[in-house]
């Protein structure tokens, strides 16, 4: 169609056969769908490439036997089938819900109370603000490192804190009493099977509290103040305005936060890597680090592939849930 | 309010703290681990100063035999042995042995000579470790309780005070890890690596988002709101399902062990992040302004970039801080498609170098820790705002 335009025009001036094909260019893209879509390109081909085909690849591979270095052979579902039958696999599913569920529990309750905190006026408010985010915005493996060594087995912090409050409580009858049985030792924290999944709990935790209290802040602040003083002429103590007013305001916002951050918790890799690589007798191993093992560690891409899979579904319906949810709320107002 | 900011500050002034104690203070039980002890000992400075007073003549003797040293014996070179000190570096060291030093910094750069310079700090630490030091400087008490022995029980609380007021109180406080940080390991590289990869994914994922972002804000043609789900979809499929397909896709594009392997591969996350944000803002900017400027007669390109860019720069100023911010953050790719030290990031290679089987080079670790946060938490600084903005926006978009 277009090549007819200019053929009939390269009958003119010589000028004008060299612009056509800018001015062609610039007229398409006045054009609002060509244009739409042309600036789409860059982020599609990222995207297309780097995630969509790995995505799909990642599917296969799950269905294959594929080990490092050797070809794939199609096997079906089977390595679903001996995922489920494995004990080690079944443990991390299990310990990452019980991560994921605990953190967040923790998380949005010390997040809200942060947050109350904040909301209110004192000197330095903002940098406090921003002292307070910092443990979010530093990287995850570096600040996990100081943890490590906060936990390590012989000398821990809290440990030698333990020690130390036993000692001045017991002081001379101390002497006395322990003699013989040797000194107070603390937790192992990385360890002990229940310990090392309080403390990478601990450490998630001591992560996403900012996060979770500077959005919670950011509702808190979108609440309006007068129905708040409605509610304390009315008779509301404080715990109960709290409770019935500010909350149901802010659930939209704390909705989308806690979904966003059991998303995040749940596919968590870099902590349980630098803390325990799995823990004793894999009771910190998740998801994530489990897949890690099997295809990095044991070169079996299939399984690992398999098991990273297995998130996917269960990711997605905590999704869909939520953005259902999300427009329930809003068909109801 | 105390309380929390106690405990979200407490593991930064422990990098800090650990990051500059010695060796022997680390790894002691006994002593407080919230800050570094003052070390005393006795020096040839401290040995003249006494002479000055009234310090009787057999006292300034029994100290005089008192001053730091260090001496190198067959026992410590077995030890070194044990601890696979490689042998030609033990032939070296070896030229040492029975040499009594007077002071433990004489011993150590005769040590230095012996090994070069290159590659000596590491060895000279393990050296002090195991050569026999007499008194290298110990804390308060013990060094009451020798000082003590030496000059007997009954004369010591008369010469008390004008001993201690000569001695050196030397602080322990001691940068030897975060000299052997940047002179032993590759950290430098590391940190170029990183800043680098962040700095050029960041580039890369804005531009396809704010192409992107804007497309799908202001642009109408079908198919724009399925492309925007899309988009939020995918930034919920983690990096941890994607590791395994991806070193595929990576060793097929022969950037295994290359930087580009992660400039490329981190817009998978940055990209949707970027555009989820950038949408979000975008589409608080009235359509007024580009219809004027169609109007006047700018193409529709034109009138994105020199009406609307310049006004939602904060907008892409927070989403270009925070992508370099999860790009400088980021571990499992780089642990994955990066093998060789050289080419290492930070995270990994502080993590991967500096712990060597079940040896952990905790004053290190601390210090490399700490300044791979510190230019995050810099930039951090002066741009709270823009943080805190991408973000509330992210949730709230």
């Amino acid at each position: 169609m277009n090549e007819s335009v200019t053929t009939a025009s390269n009958g003119t001036t010589t000028a004008q056969t060299k612009q056509p094909i800018t001015e062609r260019i610039r007229e398409l893209m006045q054009d609002e769908r060509i244009f739409g879509y042309t600036l789409l390109v860059p982020a599609m081909c990222l995207i297309m490439i780097f995630l969509a085909y790995p995505f799909g690849l990642g599917v296969w591979m799950s269905l294959t036997d594929k080990l490092v270095g050797q070809p794939a052979k199609f096997i079906g579902l089977d390595n679903f089938v001996n995922m489920f039958k494995s004990d080690i696999f079944l443990r991390s599913a299990w310990n990452t819900v019980v991560f994921t569920f605990a953190a967040t529990v923790f998380k949005t309750v010390l997040g809200m109370w942060l947050a109350v905190l904040l909301n209110r006026k004192f000197a330095f408010a903002r940098f406090t603000k921003a002292l307070v985010l910092l443990p979010f915005i530093v990287p995850t493996v570096l600040s996990t490192l100081a943890w490590l060594w906060m936990f390590d087995s012989t000398f821990s912090v809290f440990n030698w804190m333990m020690r130390w409050a036993w000692q001045l409580e017991i002081g001379f009858f101390g002497i006395m009493l322990k003699g013989n049985w040797g000194y107070f030792q603390g937790p192992m924290w990385l360890g002990d099977a229940t310990w090392a999944m309080a403390s990478i709990v601990m450490v998630n935790v001591w992560r996403g509290v900012p996060f979770f209290a500077i959005t919670f802040l950011a509702g808190l602040q979108t609440v309006p103040p007068e129905l708040i003083d409605a509610g304390e002429i009315d008779g509301a103590s404080g715990w109960r305005r709290f409770w019935h007013i500010t909350l149901p305001l802010i659930q939209p916002i704390a909705v989308v936060v806690i979904v966003f951050s059991i998303v995040v918790t749940f596919a968590d890799f870099q902590l349980v890597y630098v803390l325990t690589r799995g823990g004793p007798y894999n009771s910190t191993h998740l998801l994530a680090t489990y897949a890690y093992q099997l295809a990095m560690a044991s070169g079996n891409l299939g399984e690992g592939a398999a098991v990273a899979l297995f998130m996917f579904p269960i990711l997605a319906m905590v999704i869909v849930g939520q953005l259902l949810y999300l427009r329930r709320e809003e068909n109801v107002r | 309010m105390f309380m929390f900011l106690t405990a979200m500050l407490f593991p930064f002034y422990w990098m800090g703290i650990s990051s500059v104690k010695p060796d022997r203070q680390l790894n002691s039980n006994k002593i407080s681990p919230f800050f570094v002890w003052p070390r005393y000992m006795i020096t040839e400075q401290t040995i003249k100063d006494l002479t000055e007073t009234d310090l009787p003549k057999e006292i300034l003797a029994k100290l005089a035999k008192m001053t730091a040293s260090a001496k190198l014996t067959d026992k410590s070179l077995a030890k070194l042995r044990k601890e696979k000190i490689p042998p030609d570096i033990i032939t070296k060291l070896e030229r040492l042995k029975d040499i009594e030093y007077i002071y433990e910094r004489d011993f150590l750069s005769a040590a230095k000579k012996q090994l070069g310079a290159k590659r000596s700090i590491w060895y000279r630490s393990q050296l002090l470790r195991h050569a026999e030091l007499k008194n290298q400087g110990v804390i308060k008490e013990r060094f009451v309780k020798i000082l003590k022995r030496k000059v007997g029980k009954k004369q010591f609380p008369q010469y008390e005070s004008t001993i201690m007021k000569h001695v050196a109180s030397k602080h322990s406080f001691t940068l030897e890890h975060w000299e052997l940080l940047f002179v032993d390991t590759l950290f430098n590289r590391w940190a170029w690596n990183t800043f680098f990869i962040a700095t050029v994914s960041t580039a890369i994922s804005l531009f396809a988002a704010v192409l992107a972002g804007y497309s799908l804000s202001r642009l109408k043609y079908p198919g724009s709101t399925t492309f925007g789900i899309s988009i939020f979809v995918t930034y919920l499929v983690p990096p941890t399902l994607l590791f395994i397909p991806l070193v595929d896709v990576v060793s097929k594009l022969n950037l295994l062990d290359s930087p580009w392997s992660l400039i490329l591969t981190y817009p998978t996350f940055l990209v949707p992040f970027s555009t989820w944000l950038l949408m979000g803002y975008f589409k608080t900017i009235p359509k007024e302004l580009e219809e004027c400027a169609r109007i006047d007669g700018a193409t529709r390109w034109q009138a994105m970039v020199r009406i609307i860019l310049p006004i939602s720069m904060p907008g892409i100023l927070s989403a270009g801080i925070f992508s370099f911010t999860l790009s400088w953050n980021e571990f499992l790719y780089a642990l994955v498609f990066i093998a060789s030290p050289i080419q290492k990031t930070i995270p990994v290679g502080v993590t991967s170098e500096l712990i060597k089987g079940d040896v952990f080079f905790w004053g290190s670790l601390m210090a490399g820790a700490l300044f791979g946060s510190i230019p995050i938490a810099f930039i951090y600084s002066f741009f709270v705002e823009n943080y805190v903005s991408a973000m509330t926006g992210a949730v709230k978009g």
